[in-house]
Order: structure tokens, then sequence, then C-alpha cells
């Protein structure tokens, strides 16, 4: 049966799961405004419409398949070295930050972030009864970032500190931006690493909820994933910008949790908006 | 009381007479302006800093048949230049990162006959950090 509701949510999540969304704000945003070097991050609240289309793993759609139009809202602050990050380009939400050093060429911020829930089970769902909802996870950590002309490189860590996973995830990343004309151009691509703590909160299924559900027992195990992204953003005129991107990446280890409805090792996505910056 | 009514009189011709002449000058502005044009006049860049790119056109009249030249301000900077003639079209890609200005002018001299200005914009603004520092350290 078609659901409205559940079309938009899948909507929200991959219009910004279809972003760069294994990386950091800073990265994937700066790449994006096409920044040069280390520069002061700017205070901005943006909404727009998206439209995307993804191909993947996924917990609940057989195919693994999604596509759809749905409501962009991202906010940056920034105070004296301080700064709150919501639903940007990002692994995380919502992110508030402290920026400790910066020279010339090096940036490094202390985050505490919260990360995405996984899984949030729905009224009417019958797949998932037995199994417990995986909570979002309060992530501490910092992230280094090199600014070295128009390439940028990124290194992060963080732990959650909200003793629901106790995991740890940390990540690598590079990437370049260009102008050509009024359009700018960005590509990056990382390495993802999530330790067997923080993918068995997610994705493992204990012996309590496989006694009680359809699901196998599953332990999960620490993975590394591969994620890249192109895009490109243009001004419409000051408050208006259009963006592209297409994300290539790999699942192929935290997926083989049973959880999963559809098991790929890959995942490509492809989106569209056009958002209004205040 | 004639007195006071007299002053006020002149102080009313006074202000007249400014009006006018300012009414005159700003004329004389705008015409100068009509006599060159430039479109699109705004160009919008991503970020503060960059530069902005934009196919604009200068379209410039001028009374008489002349040798006239069209200027970058403040540079100086000639962009083309015409030969007998009085009207001119000149269609020139516009890659500056803020907003310039452009004259034209006799050839060989110095007086701005009309100018015209394009302005540059961006959607995210940009500042340097400072080189160094330790703020938590």
């Amino acid at each position: 049966m078609y659901s409205p509701i559940k079309k938009i949510t899948a909507a929200v999540l991959l219009s910004i799961a279809i972003l760069p969304s294994a990386f950091s704000a800073d990265i994937a945003r700066s790449l994006r405004n096409n920044t040069l070097e280390n520069t002061d991050p700017e205070n901005f609240f943006e909404i727009g419409l998206g439209a995307g289309a993804f191909v993947g793993s996924s917990l609940r759609d057989d195919d693994g398949e999604d596509a759809g139009l749905g409501l962009i809202i991202r906010g940056s602050y920034n105070w004296n070295g301080f700064f709150v990050d919501v639903l940007g380009e990002i692994s995380d939400p919502f992110v508030l930050g402290y920026n400790a050093y910066n020279n010339e060429n090096w940036s490094f911020d202390v985050t505490l972030s919260q990360s995405w829930g996984g899984l949030n089970k729905e009224d009417d769902e019958v797949r998932f009864i037995g199994v417990d909802e995986r909570e979002s996870n309060t992530m501490f950590g910092g992230r280094l970032t090199g600014y070295f002309g128009k390439n940028i490189l990124q290194f992060a860590i963080k732990h959650d500190v909200s003793s629901k996973s106790k995991g740890t995830v940390a990540s690598a990343v590079i990437g370049r931006n260009w102008q050509i004309r009024n359009w700018n151009f960005h590509g990056l691509a990382g390495l993802n690493y999530r330790d067997a703590k923080y993918n068995d909160y997610f994705f493992g299924v204990s012996d309590s909820e496989a006694n009680n559900s359809d699901f196998s027992a599953y332990d999960g195990k620490a993975s590394v994933s591969f994620n890249s992204s192109m895009g490109v953003t243009y001004p419409i005129n000051e408050n208006w910008i259009y963006r592209a991107s297409v994300s290539l990446g790999s699942d192929l280890s935290e997926n083989d949790s049973p959880l999963f409805a559809k098991n790929r090792d890959f995942y490509v996505g492809i989106g569209t908006s056009i958002s209004y910056v205040f | 009381m004639k007195l006071t009514y007299s002053v006020k009189l002149a102080g009313v011709f006074v202000l007249l007479a400014c009006t006018t002449s300012s009414v005159n000058a700003d004329t004389g502005k705008q015409n100068q302006n009509k006599n060159l044009v430039v479109s699109p006049k705004r160009c919008v860049a991503l970020r503060q800093g960059q530069i902005c790119y934009q196919d604009v056109t200068f379209q410039w009249q001028q009374p008489l048949a002349g040798n006239y030249c069209l200027v970058e301000l403040p540079t100086n900077k000639v962009l083309k230049c015409w030969k007998q003639t009085r009207t001119g079209v000149f269609e020139f890609d516009f890659q500056y990162d803020q907003s310039t200005g452009f004259a034209l002018r006799k050839e060989g001299q110095e007086q701005n006959l009309a100018e015209t200005s394009i302005s540059v914009s961006w959607v995210f603004k940009s500042s340097k950090r400072p080189k160094s520092s330790w703020k938590l350290f």
C-alpha cells in the first residue's frame, strides 16, 4: 500500500543520503562552496527542495531502490570558534563543535554530534516485531582538516559517549574543488571505519531478539567502507543555489546483518536540489 | 513684517534654484548614464572572493561621431576603441572578483563621457582565519 508519509520521509533521508554523507561538514561544504584555503565558516540557514534516487542496501525495501522528493533544511552558526551544524552534508545530523586550533593549512575541531538513529520502527511494521529500536548515539571526537590549495584533507575520529554502542568511528577523506565559470565542481573520496561495537549496536541481532523475531542472531563486525561523491553547485542569485551530485560507495561488510532486506556490496545515488539561503 | 515676507520669498527662490540645479545635475547624470549601458548589471558568485563570470553587452551612444574608447575603472585599462562613430556595441566576458566600473572616453582623453558599473555579489561570505592560533590548549 502506498504511504505518502513513508515516501516523503524516505525521500528526505534520501536527499541527504545522496550527498557526501559519510564525511564531516567542513570538508563537504568547503568543497561545495569552493572555499579557498582555511577560511572562517559562514553562518547560514537554507531551506530547499530536493529530488534523488538511490540504489544500495536497505533495511526495508526488498529491491534496495528508492526515489522521491524531499525537503532540505541545513544551517550552520559559528561564534568565537564554537559552531553548530544542523543537517549538513555530514554523517551526523547535528554537530556541536569548537575550532581549537588552526594555522595557514590546518584546522582542528573538537566535536560532539548526534548520529543517525538507525532502525526506527514504524507503527504498522511487522517485519521488525521483536527487534529493539536503535537510538542515535552521541559521538565525541575530533577532526583535523588540511587545506592545500584546492585540495582538502580530513581525518576524523569519534566515540559514542552515550553508552549505547560504545563504538568508535573514524574516517579519512580527500577532496578537491574547481570552478568552471560560475559552476563550482567538487569531488571527494574517503574511507570510513566503524568498529565492531558500533556496527553490532545498529546491525547486530541479539539472542533474545532472535528468539522473538524471524531474524537469526548476528554479531556486528568492524567494517571499512569506501565513499565518494562528485557534484556541482551553481549560484542562481544571492539567495538561491542549485546543487547536483552523484555518490558511489561500498557496503562490503556492515550490511551482512540479517536485518537488511536487500544486501548490495555497492551503492550509488544521484540527487539534485534547489535551496534558498538566508 | 514685510522684511520677513521678503526673506521668506527669497528663501523659496533659493530653494527652487537649488532644486532646479540639482534636478538638472541629476538629469545630466542620468543622460550620461543612458549614454553607456551594460546588460546584465549584476554577477553572482557562490562565495565572496571568487572570480565571477558573466557575459555582458555594453551599448553606448554620443551626439557626435568621433573616436571613443571603453575603459575599465579605476585602472583605465582600455577594453575597446571605436573610430569615427557615435554608437557602439561591445560584448565582453566579465571576469572580476569585485564590483567594477566602466567609462566611455574620447580616445586619448581622461574625462569620462559616460559611466556604468557591474556589481559582484555572492551567496556565502568568506573571511580569512588568523594565520595561527590555539584556542583550547
